[in-house]
């Protein structure tokens, strides 16, 4: 590779960021006050309970203090912000040094592959036919810390799953994810969290208390099992989280007094595109759904961009402002959702960090032309089974749960120990108001033109089923489907 | 003008789309080519040629931003420039900023592949992607529209040994991206 190479690379990046730099500064000022309308936002909870059986109702105990142990969050260097003496240098240094340290390498990436691929069918599978949102990634991240609790081959069945073979592995695994994906150094929002609920009359082993707080990351509260505090206390932890997103979800969440201990996990993510939606190109259009026609708001752009294609269908991807995209997989007319599931070139597309490799022949930069129906699409889901179907079935059992690395007594109240619940909650929000209004001024250089050698346009009308992911650090971090 | 009127005179072969073209992207047109290549009439040699392509390539092609899909049109025309003359050093501006660029290229021994220049452009925008607007608009600023470290210090109330060093950084985090990438994509 030569110097002037790299010349013709720059010469061909995408027309929006060509665009959007001369329009930087009008845009920055333009975006003050705004900041808090988000383009898109999603949210999601996952949760792992087990119960003692249907123990014998209350436990005494007098609680102390419901927090026990409030998890240390790594500092973030934030990214400095433009000054009149222009940026701090040894900030952006620093910034650059810590965020270039902490994306996932490729052989990372590549150890995560199976387990999406597994994760992104089965989950919007539990969704049946509905619409459905979910978070592979924090998903991920529980069964996880799951294993961290669990000995014999209830770990064992959950380690094959994740594709690793010690829990030391994949402690360190998740924990360069989560540091991969957290993010709060002021250009986008990542959060995500873990905690463990506790009951104040139960003995657990400390060590596996530690190394959940330390490299997880998770915060630990103890009290009353079933108790309204406790209960509170979990609905106010999980709503603050998730941005206010899933507050009517986790509203009806609440733990029975014959819980042994809870683990839930968090993500909450918040970014503009790139290259705004103009809103003022938004129309009404029919949406072909699988039980009948609707008339939906749709969003328009043209933008140059890679074009995916198999012989089942199309996909393309849309930036986000600050790094990651979406990823939008719309199945050729007659083939339904759950075909294109059980395509290993479609769940790639939808997971994988790098999709270009698995397409090579099959995908190019092209002018797109996207019509993109607004959605707000929220799931409960229950994934007991949907974990069976993968493999993970000794948890579930109360004959054969081995949950010895954290509780010291097998039984509680007498009851063997199993995971009884396991809830899975997504909010995804692609919508265009509020600050896209502003957006049309400032964007007047809105989607992009791209004069390659060989030009080629394609339109893509997302006006029937489509699944989508949305990718941070190479990771599905949330996916679903839009049905109807 | 709008620009669809003009892309329409393109296709309707009609030759006030370049005085038209002219009219509205000249001088942008000048400007880029004046920086790039430095030399007055090299440069106004380049923005004929660019009308020329852009008449001879619309249609069939219809560019969506046209002054972006001209704007590129320069930069190939400025740099075929170049390469027809590179031992004879006469774009000193252009030379500089290739200088610069040569700090993006990975070492040989950490690439075991070349990239192809679509995939290079690729690579390079998903790049952009990862960092923030403000760091992602200067180096297009520098790099495409051939901006001087001056004026964008200027601009942007930075002094230039300031805008210089965070171009350097910047520089060095694309190699570094180019240089992973290389190696992973060669396994695969």
């Amino acid at each position: 590779m030569r110097k002037d190479d790299i010349y013709d690379g720059v010469t061909d990046v995408n027309d929006g960021h060509v665009t959007a730099a001369k329009n930087g500064k009008r845009k920055k000022g333009l975006f003050i006050g705004l900041a808090s309308a988000l383009i898109l936002a999603a949210g999601a909870v996952g949760i792992v309970w087990w119960n003692g059986g249907f123990g014998s109702g209350t436990v005494s105990g007098k609680y102390a203090a419901l927090v026990q142990q409030e998890a240390k969050y790594p500092q973030r260097t934030q990214y400095p912000k433009e000054g009149v003496f222009g940026v701090d240098e040894d900030t952006w240094d620093k910034w650059w040094e810590e965020t270039s340290a902490r994306r996932l390498t490729q052989e990372e990436l590549d150890a995560m592959d199976k387990p999406w691929a597994a994760l992104l069918p089965a989950l919007i599978g539990a969704a049946g036919e509905e619409d459905a949102a979910c978070s592979p990634a924090n998903v991920y991240i529980a069964l996880s810390m799951l294993a961290e609790t669990t000995a014999g081959d209830s770990q064992k069945q959950i380690l094959d799953f994740l594709g690793t073979e010690s829990v030391e592995d994949q402690r360190a695994l998740t924990k360069r994810l989560w540091n991969a994906l957290y993010n709060d150094d002021g250009t986008y929002q990542c959060r995500l969290a873990n905690s463990l609920w506790l009951r104040d009359d139960t003995d657990y082993e400390q060590e596996a208390l530690r190394t959940l707080a330390e490299d997880y990351y998770a915060s630990s509260f103890a009290g009353k099992m079933g108790g309204d505090k406790l209960n509170d206390a979990l609905r106010d932890w999980m709503d603050r989280q998730t941005g206010g997103l899933l507050t009517d979800q986790i509203n009806g969440i609440s733990l029975e007094p014959e819980t042994a201990l809870a683990l839930v996990s968090t993500a909450y993510f918040a970014d503009r595109w790139e290259a705004k939606f103009v809103p003022e190109y938004t129309d009404k259009m029919t949406f072909h759904g699988e039980s009948g026609d609707y008339q939906r708001d749709f969003m328009h752009k043209t933008y140059t961009g890679t074009y995916f294609w198999s012989d089942r269908f199309a996909g393309v991807t849309l930036s986000f402002e600050s790094g990651g995209h979406m990823r939008f997989l719309l199945p050729d007319e007659g083939v339904s959702i759950e075909e294109v599931l059980s395509d290993p070139m479609a769940v790639a597309f939808l997971t994988e960090g790098d999709p270009w490799d698995t397409f090579e022949d099959s995908c190019r930069t092209m002018m797109i032309t996207m019509s993109l129906p607004k959605f707000d699409v929220t799931s409960d889901l229950k994934l007991i089974d949907a974990l069976k179907s993968l493999g993970v079935t000794d948890v579930f059992d109360p004959n054969l749960a081995d949950f010895s690395p954290v509780l010291k007594d097998s039984r509680l109240m007498g009851n063997p120990l199993y995971v009884s619940q396991l809830l899975h909650g997504a909010r995804v929000k692609v919508d265009e108001e509020g600050c896209e209004a502003a957006a049309y001024t400032l964007m007047a250089m809105a989607g992009a033109a791209a004069p390659a050698d060989d030009v080629e346009f394609i339109e893509i009308d997302l006006d029937r089923p489509f699944l989508y992911s949305l990718m941070s650090d190479g990771v599905p971090l949330f996916a679903g489907a839009v049905r109807e | 003008m709008r620009d669809e009127a003009i892309i329409e005179l393109y296709f309707a072969r009609n030759e006030r789309a370049i005085d038209e073209t002219r009219r509205k992207y000249g001088g942008y047109c000048s400007a880029l080519a004046q920086r790039l290549l430095g030399l007055r009439e090299d440069a106004e040699e380049c923005v004929q040629d660019t009308y020329l392509a852009a008449w001879n390539t619309i249609p069939p092609e219809r560019p969506n931003v046209l002054r972006v899909f001209l704007g590129r049109i320069t930069r190939n025309l400025a740099i075929s420039r170049w390469r027809k003359n590179r031992a004879a050093k006469r774009y000193a501006a252009l030379e500089l900023q290739l200088d610069e660029l040569a700090d993006c290229v990975p070492s040989e021994a950490s690439v075991e592949r070349e990239y192809e220049r679509r995939e290079l452009g690729r690579r390079i925008s998903a790049w952009l992607d990862t960092i923030p607007q403000g760091d992602r608009d200067l180096f297009i600023r520098r790099y495409w529209y051939a901006e001087s470290p001056e004026t964008l210090g200027r601009e942007l109330g930075l002094k230039p040994n300031t805008v210089s060093q965070r171009l350097r950084r910047l520089r060095l985090a694309l190699r570094d991206t180019l240089e992973k990438e290389g190696l992973t994509n060669e396994e695969g």
